[in-house]
């Protein structure tokens, strides 16, 4: 595959953390991997194994220790602000309102306040949260808050979005119906993905291809092929054929790191 | 698989209770918080009568009465102190020593705080000086004010803005530097300049730190002036509970300390309304002091 047409490389990386009073520890060994433009890729793994550190890595957060990390295929150097950035906390401003914070990404990217404001509101209909533009976080939902705190990062249309354990923190009902959203909005403009998360339905559901990580130190164990039909159902994806080979495939995967995590601490 | 589900028979919808039952339930809440409402009243009420009862026929028992006055001779010399009207000067004179500190600590500890934590290691430097000051007993230095700087009004507006200083820096410090690290981030991905975070996100989440601390100093402020006025000075509320407790007058003491009491009930009960109309969404904010 040529070089060029990758949305995300990341090529021998790895990233050595120092903690203060503590030994070095390698979160990151000889990972690498490359997601096409308008791929969604899920990293699944056992808590602690370095898929946050990735995502911070692309964002410029954070830089490697070794390898290179790249995005359109220039390296990254400092915060890239070329991607879009979805934590697990929501991370709302508590002191605006759902319409002043789906607007800041545009604001702080200097787009006109007219559009700003045309563009915020089209999303904010888009996932059903009109009537509440003017409701301060702590007035809305988890779901609403997390709805918010996507379509603000969305909006601005990036190339990449990483997303960290974004429904991580909802009750399971919500977290489906979130996951049907992401899909829709996804199928949108269809920007490359990286989306942490622990839940294996979850990454089978949203993705195109699930890296499963080795934890302490992170590394890439198995690249898997998610070649279930788009558009997908969130709600029936346990239905469609082949969904229960990938799932079982995946958990034994996983089971074996997590025990091993287990064991080593 | 066949479902095995049932819908229950409900009562037809002419009977349905629901409309009723939340009525119901909407009057018992009301009579309960009017019942609750007026026991704290009465137990307000009754237990301030009782303290009163108690200092004007009790505590000449306990404690020689000559030093203790009573609440109707107290009562009545407030009446004769606000009738002759030297009162609303004592009041004005200790008010805007009082103010004025405020103003000038108060800015004085927003524009420290903010310039040291714009730096971490500025932070570190001075923070073992910051903690010696202000373990100081700071009223130990109103003398040396006083020696310093005379009978006049100044030694009152120093103590005063010293007292707010300390807590207001602290908690704009405080406030500054636990901004939540996630949404810094986040901005900084969104393409946030550092100019961009420190106004539309530093400061204003360490906003309600910032407003509740200057709410509590005023009633430090007036602290501050009263007890220098005490130490030496020619007019204001410390200077009249000060005079009259050299001259045994009893009731003016307690009449200037009601008094003090009203005044700082009053400037906290503005600030307060001005803290919830200028933070509509905030709750007030943790105040370290």
């Amino acid at each position: 595959m040529q070089q060029t047409t990758e949305s995300v490389r990341f090529d021998h990386v790895y990233k050595a953390f120092v903690a203060r009073g503590s030994e070095p520890v390698l979160a990151l060994r000889d990972v690498t991997f490359q997601a096409r433009p308008g791929e969604f890729v899920s990293l699944v793994g056992p808590s602690g194994c370095g898929k946050s550190t990735c995502l911070n890595l692309l964002a410029g957060l954070d830089s490697p220790s070794d390898g290179t990390v790249a995005h359109d295929g220039d390296p990254v150097h400092g915060v890239n602000t070329s991607v879009g950035y979805i934590t697990q906390e929501d991370n709302l401003l508590p002191w605006r309102s759902l319409r002043g914070n789906v607007e800041l990404s545009m604001e702080l990217r200097g787009v006109p306040r007219r559009e700003r404001r045309d563009r915020a509101q089209e999303f904010i209909e888009l996932v059903g949260l009109a009537g509440f533009e003017e409701h301060y976080p702590h007035q809305l939902s988890g779901g609403m808050r997390k709805r918010a705190g996507i379509i603000r990062t969305l909006v601005y249309d990036s190339g990449v979005v990483l997303m960290d354990e974004p429904f991580g923190p909802l009750d399971a009902q919500t977290r489906v119906i979130l996951q049907a959203e992401l899909l829709r909005l996804w199928e949108r403009s269809r920007p490359t993905v990286l989306f942490v998360t622990h839940d294996l339905v979850e990454a089978i559901a949203l993705s195109d291809r699930i890296l499963v990580f080795t934890g302490n130190p992170g590394t890439i164990k198995r690249d898997y092929r998610v070649d279930l039909p788009r558009p997908r159902d969130p709600f029936h994806i346990h239905e469609t054929p082949g969904f229960g080979e990938l799932h079982d495939a995946l958990w034994s995967d996983i089971r074996v790191e997590i025990e091993h995590a287990r064991g080593v601490s | 698989m066949t479902l095995l589900a049932t819908t229950p028979n409900g009562t037809p919808h002419g009977l349905d209770r629901g409309a009723e039952v939340l009525a119901e339930a909407g009057a018992a809440q009301r009579r309960r918080r009017r019942r609750e409402r007026t026991v704290r009243w009465a137990g307000t009420v009754g237990l301030g009568a009782a303290i009163l009862l108690f200092w004007q026929f009790g505590l000449e028992y306990l404690v020689n009465p000559r030093y203790v006055s009573d609440p109707l001779s107290v009562a009545g010399r407030m009446g004769e102190l606000a009738a002759d009207g030297a009162i609303l000067t004592h009041v004005g004179v200790t008010l805007g020593e009082a103010g004025l500190g405020f103003l000038i600590g108060a800015s004085a500890g927003l524009a420290s705080a903010f310039a040291l934590a714009q730096t971490r290691r500025g932070y570190e430097v001075f923070e073992p000086f910051l903690v010696g000051f202000y373990s100081i007993p700071k009223i130990a230095l109103a003398p040396l004010f006083i020696m310093w700087f005379g009978l006049g009004s100044t030694p009152k507006v120093i103590m005063a803005a010293l007292l707010v200083y300390f807590i207001v820096f602290v908690n704009t410090a405080t406030g500054i530097r636990e901004v939540n690290p996630g949404l810094l981030r986040v901005c900084r991905v969104f393409g946030a300049r550092r100019r961009d975070l420190v106004g539309k996100v530093v400061l204003p989440a360490a906003a309600p730190a910032v407003v509740a601390s200057i709410r509590i100093t005023f009633t430090r402020a007036i602290e501050g002036a009263v007890l220098s006025e005490f130490v030496a000075s020619t007019q204001g509320l410390g200077y009249l509970v000060a005079r009259a407790s050299r001259a045994f007058d009893i009731a003016t003491v307690f009449a200037g300390i009601v008094i003090i009491a009203v005044v700082v009930m009053a400037a906290n009960a503005v600030l307060r309304l001005a803290e919830t109309r200028l933070l509509p969404g905030h709750h007030g904010g943790r105040v370290h002091g």
